[in-house]
């Protein structure tokens, strides 16, 4: 539901204005409004009302402590986050005593001092790491040339160069050898090593003097030659794999000692820093407050929202602290700002985890209807009417629980597990209606349907279909006349009630021409359409015919039938895979196998159509989002 | 024959509503992975959209049950 909400004045002295603004944080119930419509009424009567200015002093320290927390947020970026209780959190908080703002100062260039040193060791950290991920590059081309490179090492008068050759482009080399013949006389060699199945590397030996000349024909010949780092790029091969194997024995080390060095400051600052920026948080907030504030020369303003059962509470907290000498208005709510009222849905224990279907629409206006409640109502009825089955609900419902066992810690699929807990109960209850469980597994065992039997009985579930949609719809029609009602639209009020004349009007004729009622039936109906069109024409204009599309709104509920009649055909067939497959063993893993993904599409498409038939069909007829949301001045936590 | 004239015509209905409910659900499907891409908060709408669709293969499913019950 909507929290009623209190449209509230609090007025005090100036002098007050730094306390009152500490204890409604401390509050925490005051939806704090930053332009009130009733301070430009009050403006014209008492010019002298000006929007509170914080004075230079607060501009100054508001801007040292912005500064400050943006160091702190910083350092909590570069800090690493130490498993629970591994933190100290002894000694003295790091929020000074004194507000002063030398003591601020202080605090900035403390942070400074650290964030430096932090920022040293982050930064080292990451060049290690880059050398080590640019090393690890190199690693298979090392290990196969590496014994090649010994080799040679002792030749003063040679010089080798690596060579990489994708697989695809292996016959390059044999041109390659043929132009290096050429180039030396013979006097070269080239061994060849596998590095993987894609790629080969070599080394290439050859005289010093024709160095230039060979790189020029592998360049030439397009044929990569082994890139080194950047850091050894000019040292000789053989010396620059050397200088890689040493870095590499060396980084490791070198990355835990950084890391160990920023989990100490981590451990020794980490508990301090976020409680200091917890309270540099707060004291913005308090000067950002401060703004939304009016003020005379004497005293201050402010014009806000609370739900209607905190305000005692403030107004206790309030006359507690400052006796009379801040006063709390309960002003009256004008139809005009109602759309503005800050929007707070509370429900109970049993209905809040169906918000998740609700939170992903906007939030509801003020003054209209969280359709939460309904949701919880109609969903799991929608979702056992579609999936009607003993079984599966079962299954469902053991598959909710084990999930809640689990992963009920995290929210979100708590609340999806208690949703589909009550669909499941649902799908059971459904499942006795129509005798079925697994299909038609019940029957065989001599269970009965208690409403009526969905396989065969087709025409009689697709008028249960049409009468839960007409009755659905109908609902939704009535919230929405209730909706404008209470929002003074008469006009839609009246286009809306046509809307429903329109559809009983519709069926009265359906009745008559289907032989439901007596004959007359259909002309009854015939002349209240036609009423109902003319009415809804006239009351909204042409575009409130639409309203008739909830003729065809009500035919959509037929896809309850629909998705429940292929649920229960593939439970059947499954259950007829045994005499179908002739082997029974395989006819059981097959039957079982159809049965699963059978239960997979119980979890998936009833609760997308259930949805749709929501979101679509029900709530196009009362629900107005575009709800301003709740937000209460309060102490970060 | 007859019998199978009917299968044929239910078959026809729900087939060819099922065909286009697939040709405009792969082409809001489409469009609704790059909306939600963009925009993830618009999930809720875009799966409204992407069931609307959904209606005609009902539809034809019901018009499928009505030859196969009314004409038997």
């Amino acid at each position: 539901m909507i929290v009623p909400m209190a449209k509230i004045r609090v007025l005090g002295p100036s002098s007050r204005l730094s306390a009152v603004i500490g204890l409604l944080q401390e509050v925490g119930a005051v939806h704090i409004e930053s332009a009130p419509g009733d301070i430009r009424r009050l403006q014209s009567d008492i010019p002298v009302i000006r929007r509170h200015v914080p004075d230079p002093a607060s501009q100054q320290s508001r801007a040292i402590l912005e500064s400050a927390l943006e160091k702190v947020k910083k350092l909590l970026l570069l800090l690493p986050t130490l498993p629970e209780g591994r933190g100290s959190d002894g000694g003295p908080a790091l929020f000074p005593d004194d507000s002063g703002e030398e003591a601020f100062q202080s605090v900035n260039a403390w942070l400074d001092g650290l964030a430096a040193r932090a920022e040293s060791l982050v930064a080292e950290l990451k060049r290690q790491r880059d050398e080590q991920s640019l090393f690890s590059r190199y690693d298979k081309v090392l290990k196969v040339l590496s014994p090649l490179i010994e080799m040679v090492r002792e030749s003063r008068d040679l010089e080798c160069t690596g060579l990489i050759l994708p697989a695809q482009e292996q016959f390059v080399a044999t041109l390659l050898e043929e132009a290096l013949s050429r180039l030396t006389d013979g006097r070269f060699e080239i061994v060849y090593r596998e590095v993987d199945k894609d790629t080969t590397a070599g080394l290439l030996i050859f005289p010093g003097e024709k160095a230039a000349e060979a790189r020029a024909l592998l360049w030439e010949k397009n044929i990569g030659e082994l890139r080194l780092p950047a850091s050894v790029a000019d040292k000789p091969l053989g010396e620059a794999l050397e200088i890689i194997v040493r870095r590499q024995a060396e980084i490791p080390p070198a990355i835990r000692e950084l890391e160990d060095g920023l989990a100490a400051i981590s451990r020794e600052w980490r508990e301090k820093l976020l409680d200091l920026r917890r309270r540099l948080g707060n004291r913005l907030e308090r000067i950002r407050a401060s703004a939304s504030f009016y003020e005379t020369r004497m005293v201050f303003l402010l014009y806000g929202w609370i739900p209607t059962d905190e305000l005692p509470r403030l107004e206790g907290s309030i006359a507690s602290r400052f006796g009379d000498a801040v006063i709390v208005d309960c002003l009256p709510i004008e139809k005009s700002e109602e759309e503005g009222v800050p929007v707070l849905l509370r429900n109970r224990p049993a209905v809040r985890p169906f918000e998740i279907f609700t939170r992903i629409l906007p939030l509801p206006r003020y003054g209209t209807i969280d359709p939460t409640l309904l949701v919880a109502v109609f969903f799991p009825l929608f979702y056992g009417i579609i999936i009607g089955d003993i079984g599966y609900g079962l299954l469902l419902l053991a598959i909710a629980t084990v999930a809640k066992r689990r992963y009920g810690k995290n929210p979100f699929v708590s609340d999806v597990t208690v949703v589909f807990s009550w669909a499941a109960l649902s799908s059971v209850a459904w499942g006795f209606a129509y005798g079925e469980l697994f299909g038609d597994l019940g029957e065989r065992l001599g269970l009965r349907p208690l409403l009526l039997r969905r396989m065969g009985e087709f025409r009689s579930i697709l008028l249960f279909a049409l009468g839960i949609g007409a009755a659905h719809v109908l609902l939704g029609i009535g919230l929405g006349i209730y909706t404008a009602f209470r929002r003074g639209k008469k006009r839609e009020v009246v286009s809306k009630a046509a809307g429903l004349g329109l559809l009983v009007a519709f069926a009265a004729m359906i009745a008559g021409v289907a032989g439901g009622g007596p004959p007359a039936l259909f002309l009854i109906g015939l002349a209240g359409s036609v009423v109902s069109l003319v009415v809804m024409v006239w009351s909204g204009g042409a575009a409130a015919a639409m309203e008739a599309h909830n003729l065809v709104n009500v035919l959509s509920y037929l896809r309850i039938t629909g998705i429940g009649v292929a649920s229960v055909a593939l439970a059947y067939t499954a259950n007829r895979f045994v005499s179908l497959v002739g082997i029974p063993v395989l006819g059981v893993l097959a039957g079982l196998a159809l049965h699963a993904v059978n239960l997979a599409f119980c979890i998936l498409s009833p609760t997308i159509q259930a949805l749709r038939l929501h979101y679509v069909e029900f709530f196009e007829n009362f629900f107005l989002g575009g709800g301003r949301a709740y937000k209460p001045f309060r102490t970060i936590a | 024959m007859t019998a199978g004239l009917i299968a044929l015509g239910a078959g026809l209905a729900i087939g060819l509503a099922a065909l286009a409910t697939g040709w405009a659900q792969a082409r809001i499907g489409a469009a609704a992975v790059g909306a939600i891409l963009e925009k993830p908060e618009s999930l809720g709408t875009v799966i409204i959209l992407l069931v609307i669709p959904e209606t005609l293969v009902i539809f034809g499913f019901t018009v499928a049950i009505l030859i196969l019950t009314t004409l038997k």
